[in-house]
């Protein structure tokens, strides 16, 4: 997926993407502070939000090969499996129980299997989420924070849940995060936004030697100089 | 025994059970018609935007207050012999009542859908998108997922419908076994000082109310556990 010259206003932000390449097969990270658009570019690429200027070249992707999984996940006013098994109706796909019970086993919820799923806590909903946007095995996944709103334990369980799914089929991930050291052991590019803007687009070695000022002040923060 | 034959015998000589069937009837029908326009436009007016949208709410909203005496006063001038509408015959019959009735119920179930669609919507329609579906699978986890709003307003209305008295009353004319309904005879055993029926009917039309009152209670449910977690 590529997007460029994008310029997209929202009230007092806007956003401005020179050229960002989402390589396939590959893991994206999308960093930066507290809001400098990172969650936007997730919601402009699902056609959540609009765009003034600009394009995104899917490459081939149709609207069912792409899926985010939000920072605050919407759970239908339903059970645990039913949220879960959603994507796969929407793709009209066949339910296999088998690979819920295996995900829910996985994440140590599967006693939450017909809970009504608005009345578990945050963190359960983050783990759901996570499951309901893997199982439809979508060929571009975007995670928006989840992995940093989960316990380490979890994060750790999760994560080699990504990976295990990155070598089963090969899927574009692009994880949205604050936290650069939690992921850099699975990321293969990082694209940099402050402010609205695109700052750049490189690998972890690439952060870390890079002379941007913005990129050194938020490496030091991160404790990653 | 003597005492209860004579009660029920009073109530038969008002046209008291054919007017219990006259209010479940008109209020269903009237109900029905209702909730299809008024999800229709609830889910419209939140939706799209156009010239005139917030003056078309704000009428909306008028006309969800609006004494139900002044809509059966419009409809009556409407349907009369020598109205617009007069030579359809539907003065003094249920098809009339009932007309009167989803100008009345229509804005509150269009009201309150939009109430609650304008909350809620946006970011169900956030998720469907996130998730990769088109716009029938959208529109459909929508009515979905508003399932117990949707009940709430429609008891809601249903529950106007058979209190109802003052539109009934100049639209029906209150005939005895066509257009009379538990209200309206409550209203004519008042005025003809017979107390214990009239209180029978209202204890009817409490039941009702009360059995629509745990229907909506039953379809909150979940969102008071919510609420309370």
């Amino acid at each position: 997926m590529k997007i460029s010259n994008l310029q997209a206003k929202l009230g007092d932000f806007t956003l401005n993407i020179d050229n960002v390449v989402f390589a396939e097969h590959k893991i994206h990270a999308l960093i930066g502070s507290n809001g400098c658009g990172k969650s936007t570019i997730a919601k402009i690429i699902m056609g959540i939000l609009p765009y003034q200027q600009g394009e995104i070249d899917f490459e081939g992707l149709q609207p069912h090969d792409i899926i985010l999984a939000s920072q605050k996940p919407y759970m239908l006013h339903d059970t645990v499996l039913e949220n879960i098994v959603y994507p796969l109706k929407v793709r009209k796909k066949e339910i296999c129980e088998q690979d819920v019970d295996n995900y829910l086993n996985e994440f140590g919820i599967f006693a939450k299997k017909f809970d009504y799923a608005r009345q578990l806590s945050s963190g359960q909903q983050q783990k759901v989420s996570l499951i309901r946007t893997l199982i439809a095995k979508p060929k571009f996944i975007i995670i928006d924070e989840s992995l940093s709103n989960l316990d380490i334990e979890s994060m750790s369980i999760a994560k080699n849940m990504l990976k295990r799914l990155h070598a089963e089929y090969g899927a574009t991930f692009v994880l949205i995060s604050h936290q650069v050291a939690s992921i850099a052991d699975m990321v293969n590019e990082y694209h940099f936004f402050d402010q609205g803007y695109h700052i750049a687009s490189c690998d972890l070695a690439g952060l870390k030697q890079s002379s941007n000022e913005k990129i050194k002040n938020y490496m030091q923060l991160q404790s990653l100089l | 025994m003597e005492m209860v034959f004579e009660f029920f015998g009073l109530l038969k000589s008002v046209g008291a059970f054919h007017a219990i069937y006259v209010t479940l009837l008109m209020g269903f029908v009237a109900t029905f018609i209702s909730t299809c326009l008024g999800i229709t436009f609830g889910l419209l007016l939140e939706k799209y935007h156009f010239p005139f949208k917030n003056a078309v709410l704000r009428v909306n909203k008028t006309l969800m207050g609006v004494p139900p005496v002044v809509i059966g006063l419009v409809v009556y001038m409407l349907i009369m012999r020598r109205g617009p509408l007069g030579f359809m015959g539907l003065l003094f019959t249920i098809p009339g009542m009932i007309i009167a009735q989803v100008l009345i119920i229509t804005p509150i179930i269009t009201g309150m859908v939009h109430s609650f669609a304008q909350k809620q919507v946006p970011q169900m329609r956030a998720f469907a998108k996130s998730m990769g579906a088109n716009e029938k699978q959208t529109f459909w986890l929508v009515i979905r997922e508003l399932r117990s709003e949707m009940y709430f307003a429609v008891i809601t209305g249903f529950g106007r419908s058979i209190s109802e008295v003052g539109s009934v009353m100049l639209v029906g004319g209150n005939i005895k076994g066509v257009s009379r309904t538990m209200t309206t005879s409550i209203s004519l055993l008042k005025s003809q000082g017979i107390f214990t029926e009239g209180i029978f009917l209202g204890v009817i039309l409490l039941l009702i109310s009360f059995i629509l009152q745990m229907l909506v209670e039953y379809f909150r449910k979940e969102e008071t556990i919510n609420e309370n977690f």
